[in-house]
């Protein structure tokens, strides 16, 4: 049998093809087709089948950017909005700081995904412990009822104050809404982030049914082109948290699937360190307009639970990823200061680069690249483009060299410094706010231009070894192939520590535990392949951020354990604990896993070194003092087994490595390249 | 740029810079305590030269504090000569008679060595939850002298002394000194990471860097601002009173002179200062660096010398350049107008670069009390309830939106519930409160609450009988409109500096600061928009009328009717030859023109 999995990206749309019998993996590249995503997946998959059965097809994974793009282009559903009265203004007035751009004149909010005209007030009120204040006006409840069927809503949130203590007024606003409109989805926030703090709850809920409508047509398309090419297995969607879900669970929680790509990427990431004993990570995925940056600690996926899309927040359970406007495409000029600059602008994807000779003007780091040697023009997309060299090194000398007294080789070098010392102090802010040393990890670099500048970044951040894998260039569909269903569940209860017993928490989490568990049987899953997590957010008392304690999983309700963690998890984090001060929980959340069988990672043959006579290649290196013969090697040469000394550059597909001299690299058992830094740990 | 230095190298240290003070003032949001610094983020780094130059801050911050460190750090050396410092010593002080923001704010100034000698110097500054005095948060808004409002730290060596005389002086020590351990953290974070930047490059190197960051700053200032038309102008604002004198408007003046590519800000001719309402010279430099960085490009990283085009003339004993001992906790008044008059101003300049006045001030509302359940005593610093942007000359004002210096996050209604036995029973934009213009004044908030039990009331705001200034016939905004009681027989006004009011249980309070004035001839806005803000809680249809907008029974406009309407109020009120608007109420309270 096999396993596929997709991810739709901007330009390309990834597919990967794992043999479960043999862990084989074959990987196909198509460009994507924006107007109707799923062509592309379709086109991939026809090629997938051409020689193979679709019979044999057991599930398809499907990450998509549909849903992200639909908000980022207010293109979703026409939503409307329920809310207490005296709030109906919350969405915009929720943003009233100016961050980032304080400094600018002209600052404007950005918008909200419902139009006031649609924001809907109704009489109510609970208090802080849910506890009824005002009760549901019914009579405000049937003018909202006209309003939606006037103004002909497709979906519609609600989201009522402190319904996270007591959801009892939300339910009924559903039940009538659903009576009265059949049809028309209607998400309430006691369902969908039944958390404190009304902004971040409302503008979730509000983008769950604003994509709503599209995931539903979207993924029972998909569901359908499917099986009409002869699959019969599932398609699944793949999930921010990095887990699998089903179609029908997707259909109801389609928010759950706006910020899967990064999710790929770490998901391989962790599979792969658990195979070869790397538990803490930091991955980067590097493309042509953005770096990712996430975490691997301790084995397991970095999470948090609240982030902006569009300018709007979203609370959900994610895997963590920053992301940064740095990438072979980042253009380089020198300001009006004289100071040269590289970012924020790109070239994208179009023009692109100079050298790709689609038009592009402007110097990229791709450009510095290839002036260095250290990109072939032959491998520069397997050849698909007439490199303009040329262009590039004329455009380069001019903009960047002659302003600044630089040769063309000293003009590249700087730009790939200024370049790699942007992403290095980048990701040394996030070390320092994750209160993590960067000598204690790895670096897992993936992305076209990734593998490129990983070296040298790693070397900067005192990082020992850089890991690149098989195939950098597609690494969110292959890390989708190991993923597990994956449910989230949260609720607020606000407890003291000091007064709560074990069995109280252990009946907290039963509510949470069933649900998930209800939803992974649905799925087919018996209670022996479901494995439950649990956490509490918790606090100092009266302090405003919570920290997420990870629950042990033999004897998780054991209170005053629970209590030694967060004081150890505080010290940690902030550098201080205090166990005399009194510790309050917050929220509590549960993640219930449907574990999937997996293949195992395939071993190659070790032994033997790269066939064939050594290419060379002239390349130039700052630290030799010039341009000097490099080695140059084809990725699918190598064994395992191999080890080379840098300087040296490793060629595949997509994608290209760049040993460093006095770094060394070595091919490991599952194909995958480690350099090592000897002046790392 | 000295020989010495490629470029490449000089725009890394830059960043390097740059982020270690970005990452000292994370490394203080994380380990700190009380919400406002967590979670309103109101907190600042930065690293100083030996004369107390800005080399370099971090990215986020809030403004005002990040402007100006510089002028308080080199006041810190006068007390403590950089050379008889030790590699551990960390020095502290709030004086804002010293360059201090103003009470709360307790900055941490401290060495950074290598090779054995003193090389730079890091601050850090965050606004503690309290700090003794009548009021919680020192902020009474009747202060007479400095004295009342809370503990004055002198420029001191941080020892057990002085820690012990902070926690003995405030209502909350936890928070404080665990606030204060924060900063000490974001200190020792900064001088960890100094270390390997400085063992990378060499300390002589990273001079010469630094020499030339600020070199690289003023020359793109000076670019930036050699497209900013030569000439001056004069803007006079008022604020309402100060806190003491209920009917005596306070005046501020000042002066803006462009000459080819240097700036000079002059508030000769301002008040006296008052008992209360005053700006630190430290604060009003501030003030001054920010209100021109709007006009810059923002991607100049901020240091001394982006300064170096830039005189401020404040005379001593002004509000602008207060002497001891007047009360300034309420300060950031006085900025706030500094700010929506330097920026307004620039409408005789540029005419199609600017932006009319703003709720100008952070309006504070702060709440004390003990709980009746838990018998804890809680404080909440409701800090800053937004009213509304002014109009620029492309787009509306905001509408309830942080302005100029502040730049605080919204606080859940939720968490203040659970936290104080209140009820917020509304918070919705205030109709009609935007100046009517061309683009309209961004609406103000209006929040309405309902104690649970008793408790103390403290609320500072402003431009309750000033309203924001109009530009270009744009009109001004909304004032201010504090109630207690509101609807009810005992419903009064509160005036907008009231102190330690007590509210009994059931008491319903409505705070809204002012609306932000508007922009442009309000009878040219396209009738679609009125219409726009009438369905969106922006406008009511009375208000519509201001742009001469007749809306018909169906809740559409009458395109005739307005077209009328609007010939008819055209012509009553003539060609507009004025700049400013300041409205006929506050011409009537100041004596000012209402127009000029």
């Amino acid at each position: 049998m096999f396993r596929v999995s997709c991810d739709v990206g901007g330009t390309f749309t990834d597919m990967a093809v794992m043999d479960e019998d043999t862990s084989e993996v074959a990987v196909y590249k198509v460009p994507s087709t924006p107007d109707e995503p799923s062509n592309a997946f379709l086109s991939a998959l026809r090629e997938v089948c051409a020689t193979r059965d679709p019979k044999l097809i057991r599930f398809t994974l499907y990450g998509t950017t549909v849903m992200i793009n639909a908000v980022i282009m207010r293109k979703g559903a026409k939503t409307a909005l329920v809310i207490t009265r005296g709030f109906g203004d919350l969405l915009e007035m929720g943003k009233k700081d100016r961050s980032p751009d304080i400094y600018d004149l002209f600052y404007v909010r950005p918008p909200t995904l419902v139009p006031r005209s649609l924001i809907f007030e109704v009489g109510e009120r609970l208090d802080r412990r849910g506890e009824i204040v005002n009760p549901l006006d019914l009579d405000d409840l049937a003018k909202v009822v006209n309003g939606l069927r006037e103004n002909g809503v497709e979906a519609v949130a609600v989201s009522l104050l402190h319904s996270y203590v007591n959801p009892s007024h939300e339910r009924r606003v559903k039940e009538m809404l659903e009576q009265a409109l059949p049809g028309i989805p209607v998400c309430i926030s006691s369902e969908v982030d039944p958390q404190i703090r009304e902004y971040q709850r409302t503008s979730t809920t509000v983008m769950n049914a604003y994509v709503m409508p599209l995931a539903n047509a979207d993924f029972c398309r998909l569901q359908q082109k499917v099986k009409e090419e002869g699959v019969n297995g599932p398609v699944n969607i793949m999930q921010a948290n990095g887990g699998i879900m089903t179609i029908p669970a997707a259909v109801q929680r389609p928010i759950n699937t706006l910020l899967s790509t990064h999710s790929g990427a770490l998901t391989l990431a962790s599979t792969i360190g658990a195979e070869i004993g790397e538990r803490n990570l930091v991955v980067i995925d590097l493309g042509g307009t953005s770096l990712d940056i996430g975490f691997i600690h301790d084995g397991a996926a970095d999470r948090h639970s609240e982030t902006q899309v569009a300018g709007q927040p979203v609370r959900l359970a994610m895997l963590e990823s920053f992301s940064i406007g740095a990438g072979g495409g980042s253009i380089a000029w020198i300001d009006d200061g004289g100071a040269l600059r590289v970012g924020p602008h790109s070239a994208g994807a179009v023009p692109g680069p100079i050298c790709y000779g689609r038009g592009g003007e402007r110097p990229t780091v791709t450009d510095a690249n290839l002036v260095l040697g250290r990109l072939s023009p032959a491998a520069l997309l397997a050849g698909r483009f007439e490199i303009a060299g040329g262009a590039t090194r004329e455009i380069l000398l001019s903009e960047i060299g002659k302003p600044l007294g630089l040769t063309i080789e000293q003009a590249a070098t700087a730009i790939l410094r200024v370049v790699n010392a942007c992403i290095v102090e980048e990701m040394r802010l996030r070390f320092t706010q994750k209160g993590y040393d960067p000598r204690n990890f790895s670096l897992f670099v993936v992305g076209g231009a990734g593998p490129l500048q990983a070296g040298v970044i790693a070397q900067e951040l005192g990082i020992g070894k850089v890991i690149v894998p098989r195939y950098p260039g597609i690494a969110s569909a292959m890390g989708f192939l190991f993923a597990d269903f994956k449910y989230d569940f949260a609720m607020t209860l606000i407890r003291e520590m000091r007064s709560i017993t074990e069995d109280e928490l252990r009946n907290a989490f039963v509510k949470l535990e069933a649900q998930a568990v209800r939803q992974l049987e649905n799925d087919g899953f018996t209670r022996d392949r479901i494995h439950m997590h649990r956490y509490l957010d918790m606090r100092y008392t009266g302090q405003g951020y919570n920290i997420s304690v990870t629950l042990d999983e033999k004897s998780p309700f054991d209170v005053s354990a629970i209590e030694a963690r967060f004081h150890a998890e505080h010290h940690k984090l902030y550098g201080h604990s205090d166990p005399d001060s009194p510790v309050q929980i917050v929220n509590f959340a549960v993640t219930g896993e449907g574990l999937v069988p997996k293949p195992r990672l395939t071993r190659g043959d070790s032994a033997g070194s790269s066939e064939g006579d050594p290419r060379t290649r002239d390349v130039f290196f700052e630290e030799c003092g010039g341009w000097i013969k490099c080695e140059i090697i084809d990725r699918e040469s190598l064994r395992p087994g191999s080890e080379l000394g840098g300087p040296c550059i490793i060629e595949q597909m997509d994608c290209t490595t760049l040993v460093h001299p006095g770094q060394r690299i070595q091919v490991d058992q599952l194909r995958n390249l480690i350099i090592i830094n000897s002046a790392g740990r | 740029m000295p020989p010495t230095i490629d470029a490449a190298t000089l725009e890394i240290v830059k960043n390097q810079l740059v982020y270690t003070a970005t990452q000292m003032a994370e490394v203080m949001r994380k380990t700190a305590f009380s919400h406002i610094a967590r979670e309103g983020r109101d907190l600042s780094a930065s690293i100083h030269d030996h004369q107390g130059r800005l080399l370099a801050q971090g990215a986020e911050g809030i403004p005002i504090h990040l402007c100006g460190a510089s002028y308080f750090v080199a006041n810190f050396f006068k007390v403590f000569p950089p050379e008889t410092l030790g590699p551990n010593d960390i020095l502290i002080s709030n004086d804002p008679y010293k360059g201090g923001q103003h009470l709360p704010d307790i900055t941490l100034v401290a060495p950074f060595f290598h090779a054995g000698k003193a090389q730079c110097f890091l601050m850090v500054m965050l606004h503690h939850t309290d700090i003794g005095g009548v009021a919680v948060g020192g902020l009474a808004g009747d202060a007479r002298e400095i004295y009342g409002t809370g503990l004055i730290i002198p420029i001191s060596k941080l020892n057990e002394s002085v820690r012990g005389i902070l926690a003995a002086n405030v209502r909350v020590p936890d928070d404080v000194m665990g606030d204060l351990r924060a900063q000490i953290a974001g200190i020792e974070f900064g001088r960890r990471r100094l270390t390997e930047i400085y063992d990378r490059y060499g300390a002589s190197h990273i001079h010469d860097v630094t020499l030339e960051l600020l070199a690289y700053s003023e020359r793109r200032v000076r670019t930036n601002l050699a497209a900013i038309p030569d000439g001056s102008y004069t803007v006079t604002e008022c604020m309402d009173d100060d806190g003491i004198h209920l009917t005596t408007p306070v005046p501020l003046v000042v002066k803006v002179e462009k000459r080819g590519t240097d700036v000079v800000v002059d508030f000769t001719g301002s008040s006296a200062q008052t008992m209360s309402l005053n700006s630190p010279i430290g604060n009003t430099i501030s003030s001054v660096s920010l209100s021109l960085r709007m006009f810059l490009d923002p991607d100049i990283p901020p240091n001394e010398g982006c300064d170096a085009p830039l005189t401020v003339i404040a005379p001593s004993g002004t509000i602008n350049n207060p002497n001891a001992p007047a009360a300034v906790n309420t300060r950031a008044t006085v900025c706030h107008r500094q700010e929506e008059a330097i920026i307004g101003g620039m409408a005789h300049l540029m005419p199609h670069k600017s932006r009319a006045a703003s709720y100008g001030c952070s309006p504070c509302l702060l709440l004390s009390g003990q709980d009746e359940e838990s018998g804890r005593p809680f404080v909440l610093f409701a800090g800053s309830i937004p009213g509304g942007m002014g109009a620029r000359s492309t787009v509306d004002g905001v509408d309830g939106i942080t302005c100029d210096m502040s730049n605080t996050h919204y606080m859940n209604v939720e968490t203040i519930e659970e936290k104080i036995p209140l009820l917020v029973e509304r918070q919705e934009f205030r109709p009609d409160s935007g100046g009517p213009g061309l683009y309209r004044g961004g609406a103000a908030v209006r929040q309405v609450i309902r104690a649970r039990q008793p408790m103390v009331l403290t609320l500072f705001a402003d431009r309750q009988k000033i309203p924001a200034f109009g530009l270009f016939g744009g009109q001004p905004g909304g004032v201010a409109e504090f109630l207690l009681n509101p609807g009810t027989a005992e419903e009064r006004t509160l005036h907008s500096k009231t102190t330690n009011l007590p509210l009994h249980r059931g008491d319903v309070v409505s705070f809204s600061a002012a609306g932000g004035g508007g922009y442009g001839d309000p009878l040219a806005r396209p009738p679609e928009q009125v219409m726009a803000d009438v369905r969106n809680g922006k406008l009511t249809v009375e208000g519509a009328r201001d742009y001469g907008v007749a809306i018909d029974t169906a809740g559409g406009y009458d395109e005739l009717a307005t077209h009328q309407l609007r010939d008819a109020k055209r012509r009553e009120r003539g060609p507009i030859d004025w700049v400013i608007d300041r409205g006929e109420s506050a011409a009537v309270y100041t004596g000012l023109p209402a127009r000029e």
